[in-house]
């Protein structure tokens, strides 16, 4: 409809804010990034940078602290991401074909926690997960689980499951609306077909529905779990990377080198590993988890 | 087995399948509102009443005291500092993001979709690391310590959201009513003003709340950015200063949380509907 | 008033080329209809007109000037869409206004102008409506109004019947032409409907290819199609093709058809010989006579009323005749047919022109 040539200067006013800041607050930072990572910069040292080659990144492929953190990630994300999707979309299957009554009330109830803001689920955790007067030890001795109260923040295992608990619950309102949306994007037609070939629910889920979202679903849960990776409120407040850096994650690693350490050159290295480790990710499920897109 | 059943049988199964899915409804959807509910509950109960033993699930002394003990000034200083930062950045997100999403979508041109994938994978990128060089920028632009590093800082990181979300919007948008409009003598600017923009609002209003939220939610910056105390936004703040002072009030410490959470609760009900159509739009894409 | 031409235009999508070197006059007041297949080029060519595609090299003039670089608001033409891109969210009078508004022109002046419009097109009642509330055919008259209140020089039309139904199409089919020779504007019109074509042109050009195969008054294309594409693209039902050699009987010149059959025609030459020939025959032009040679077997019958179409196969090829009447032959019944006297178009089986 547009030309670039014609409406040249129309394209320009369109892109150049855009341009302005992604140049000079994503772009460039990123680049100088990966070029901090090669140097000992700081800024509590004057003078100017030396270069160090690959000096960071031998010292921070030693560190049991880095891996601890990737590991810890990866623990956190991968698990919380698996829960969040399954119990997301059995709720959505629930709201979609199972009830009739008050779908849409439940939908909206629901999706409201998808933005409780972090310091507060931070701050309820803390008093839901509390050792001796929490929730969850209540209900859990109630129940018959667990006979003592659980030390959970101070437990190597538990504080992860804390903090997988929090990731999971928050994000399991965002992927069932999805689901739930994707679900409905599913032609009647299609499914009633299915079911006059003799398909009960289970293989009709199985046969025609999952295959008919997942893309949907998977675009979703990356771009959901992309955020995992970045969020650090919890364990930053919570459980301040411990007890001995159980819950110590790669953006509170990367956070502490730069901020509390002040050594720029070291967390520059921390990010750019965590970039490498999250492109390589990224690209191994888009590469084998999409399927070919069919027509509609 | 045989294949024909009773309708007795049938009646019994369809009871069964009914009852296990409300089981589970209620299970499920139960387990997903009781920390919401806890949260509100423990906000209304005198201290002394959250260390009993079973816990009470309705408060048997109501009171309003832990709300009245948040009338701290630089609470409200928090409150404000965060809402300057969040609207400013969710408004300039999506004016950038929707110039540039509009731009995308509208032109032609070679790797359109190589850009957009940098846009997508510009939400991975580790917020920390771009955070060093935005430091530099900032301290040498003397920004450092006032709004516009946070503002400048979240917009940043909302950017790449909101030209995702709005291009995949207005990609599901025939082009034919700009078509029409340019032919009816309008000028680009004018097609934008008058048929562009009423038609992607849900697109807008989603980019808007995304980035909002993210900004409410943000806490590096805010520790990091401003140094001084009357700058702070909340979830800085509640760190910094709060937390600090905190000595295991937790019904308190809810009626905090439930007052933190309040405006996006309410600017979220509002809105959800719009933000729903918008998001579904960018994400079945 | 405005004449069109068209000089030299081609239009590549990267390395792909899918128009090249179109010329073409439009002459002022010509209802010309732009007819093909899908693909053939033929909405990018009235897009480029109207200046929504880029134009790769070449050039457009609209009364003289070139407007080839000119944003479309500045080329004083109208479009009919074939979605009628109405604006969603303006009434039924904002949206006939809209033109008018960017054009500054004066309010009281504009009022009286989609008045009267709404009136020409029987929209008094839905001034206030939003398209949204409006059936398939009303959005189709305001679209058409919205073209016409500005009273363009040019008006260009985009498939703009083919989301109504039967019915309705065959009425705007005529209400469109009767306006057309109510206000005479030169218009372009695209389809793929070649009765559409026939029923509204002036003037016809059939594209295939992204080339012009060939243009004219819808008879003319009919009666004497430049080649195989033309003659088999216009005309419902379709032309019948026989595929024969030339060769000398002992009377003179005959054809051979494939299958042996041997076929008098007056309209052959002497050069001719030895050639390989397609034969086009068009439905209407098969008569049923004791001694006809070609010997149809009957499939199926399809009376339509005034007159019955037969669908046969002969040389187990199918082929369609069209006949007045309501005398219904049986399935399997053999009908001799011999084509009209002199009806029978010869074309150059290599290269499909025209002999």
């Amino acid at each position: 409809m547009y030309q670039i040539k014609r409406d040249f200067l129309f394209f320009l006013a369109l892109v150049s804010p855009a341009i302005l800041i992604v140049g000079v607050l994503i772009i460039y930072p990123v680049i100088n990034g990966v070029y901090l990572s090669f140097t000992d910069a700081s800024p509590l040292r004057r003078g100017a940078l030396n270069f160090v080659g690959l000096e960071n990144y031998t010292f921070l492929l030693e560190d049991n602290v880095f891996y601890a953190s990737a590991f810890n990630t990866s623990y956190i994300v991968f698990i919380s991401s698996a829960l969040a999707i399954i119990i997301g979309f059995m709720m959505a299957l629930l709201l979609h074909f199972g009830i009739k009554r008050g779908a849409t009330v439940l939908r909206s109830l629901v999706f409201q926690i998808w933005v409780v803001p972090w310091i507060c689920i931070t701050l309820l955790w803390g008093w839901l997960f509390d050792t001796d007067y929490g929730l969850v030890n209540s209900l859990f001795t109630w129940v018959g689980l667990t006979e003592t109260n659980m030390d959970l923040l101070f437990d190597q295992t538990g504080a992860k499951w804390v903090i997988i608990a929090g990731f999971t619950w928050r994000s399991i309102p965002f992927l069932m609306v999805i689901a739930l949306a994707a679900l409905q994007s599913v032609s009647k037609e299609v499914l009633e077909a299915a079911t006059l070939d003799g398909a009960r629910f289970f293989s009709r889920l199985w046969h025609i529905i999952i295959p008919m979202v997942r893309n949907v679903l998977l675009v979703a849960l990356l771009l959901d779990s992309v955020r995992f990776f970045q969020e650090m409120t919890m364990p930053l407040v919570l459980t301040q990377g411990g007890p001995s850096n159980a819950t110590m994650v790669l953006s509170l690693f990367t956070y502490k080198l730069a901020f509390e350490n002040w050594d720029f050159a070291l967390a520059s290295t921390a990010g750019t590993l965590w970039l490498v480790f999250l492109m390589l990710i990224a690209w191994l499920l888009l590469k084998f988890g999409m399927k070919k897109e069919y027509g509609k | 087995m045989s294949r024909t059943r009773t309708a007795s049988q049938n009646d019994a199964r369809a009871i069964i399948n009914k009852l296990a899915i409300y089981t589970l409804t209620v299970a499920l959807f139960g387990m997903l509102l009781l920390p919401i509910y806890w949260l509100v509950v423990t906000s209304f109960k005198p201290l002394e009443d959250i260390f009993v033993v079973p816990p009470q699930f309705w408060p048997k002394n109501f009171t309003f005291k832990n709300y009245l003990a948040q009338s701290d000034p630089r609470l409200v200083q928090f409150f404000v500092n965060s809402l300057i930062v969040s609207v400013s950045s969710a408004v300039a997100s999506t004016f950038a993001g929707a110039l540039c999403a509009y731009a995308i979508s509208r032109f032609q041109f070679r790797n359109k979709n190589a850009l957009l994938l940098f846009f997508l994978a510009a939400m991975a990128f580790p917020v920390p690391l771009l955070m060093i060089t935005m430091y530099g920028t900032f301290l040498k632009l003397g920004l450092l310590d006032t709004y516009a590093a946070l503002i400048l800082g979240t917009t940043a990181t909302g950017l790449p959201l909101s030209v995702w979300l709005i291009t995949n919007f207005i990609n599901q948008i025939p082009v034919d009513m700009e078509e029409a409009a340019l032919l009816d003598g309008a000028s680009p600017f004018k097609v934008l003003i008058h048929v562009v923009l009423p038609m992607i609002r849900p697109g807008l209003a989603a980019s808007a709340i995304f980035v909002f939220i993210t900004s409410w939610n943000e806490i590096i910056m805010g520790l990091t950015f401003v140094s001084s105390p009357e700058l702070r936004t909340l979830p800085a703040g509640i760190t910094l200063t709060f937390l600090g002072e905190f000595e295991g009030d937790w019904s308190e410490m809810m009626a905090l949380a439930v007052l933190v959470t309040l405006p996006v609760f309410v600017l979220f009900a509002l809105t959800q509907k719009a933000v729903l159509k918008g998001m579904t739009a960018g994400a079945l894409k | 008033m405005a004449t069109i031409e068209i000089r030299d235009l081609s239009k590549n999508y990267g390395t792909l080329e899918v128009m090249s070197s179109i010329n073409l006059p439009i002459e002022d007041g010509e209802f010309c209809v732009l007819v093909g297949p899908s693909g053939c080029g033929k909405s990018t060519l009235l897009r480029m007109i109207a200046g929504l595609e880029e134009v790769t090299s070449g050039s457009i003039l609209i009364d003289g000037e070139d407007v080839t670089n000119q944003r479309p608001g500045e080329r004083d033409l109208a479009m009919v869409f074939q979605s009628y891109a109405l604006y969603p969210h303006k009434t039924v009078r904002d949206n006939l206004g809209f033109s008018l508004k960017m054009h500054r022109v004066e309010k009281r002046e504009a009022v009286t102008r989609i008045e009267t419009v709404a009136k020409t097109l029987g929209l008094e009642l839905l001034l206030d409506r939003h398209p949204a509330q409006l059936s398939g055919g009303q959005r189709q008259r305001v679209a058409m109004g919205r073209a016409m209140v500005r009273n363009p020089s040019v008006f260009l039309f985009d498939e703009p019947l083919s989301n109504l139904d039967a019915k309705l199409r065959v009425q705007m089919r005529t209400e469109i032409r009767a306006l057309h020779q109510r206000i005479n504007a030169t218009t372009v019109y695209v389809t793929h409907d070649q009765i559409e074509a026939m029923t509204m042109a002036d003037r016809i050009i059939v594209m295939n290819g992204g080339t012009i195969e060939q243009s004219g008054p819808p008879l003319e294309l009919f009666d004497n199609p430049a080649n195989v594409f033309v003659a088999g693209f216009l005309g419902s039902p379709a032309i019948n093709f026989l595929n024969g050699n030339v060769e000398r009987g002992a009377s003179g010149l005959v054809v051979e058809l494939d299958e042996g059959t041997v076929l008098p025609l007056p309209n052959l030459t002497d050069a001719m010989e030895h050639t390989s020939i397609t034969l086009g025959i068009r439905p209407h032009q098969l008569r049923r006579t004791a001694d006809g040679p070609i010997k149809v077997q009957v499939k199926v019958v399809e009376p339509t009323g005034v007159e019955t179409l037969v669908f046969g196969s002969f040389a187990d090829k199918p082929i369609v005749c069209q006949f007045a009447g309501r005398d219904l032959p049986k399935p399997d019944e053999i009908l001799n047919l011999t084509p009209e006297p002199g009806s029978t178009l010869l074309f150059d089986s290599k290269t499909g022109e025209r002999l």
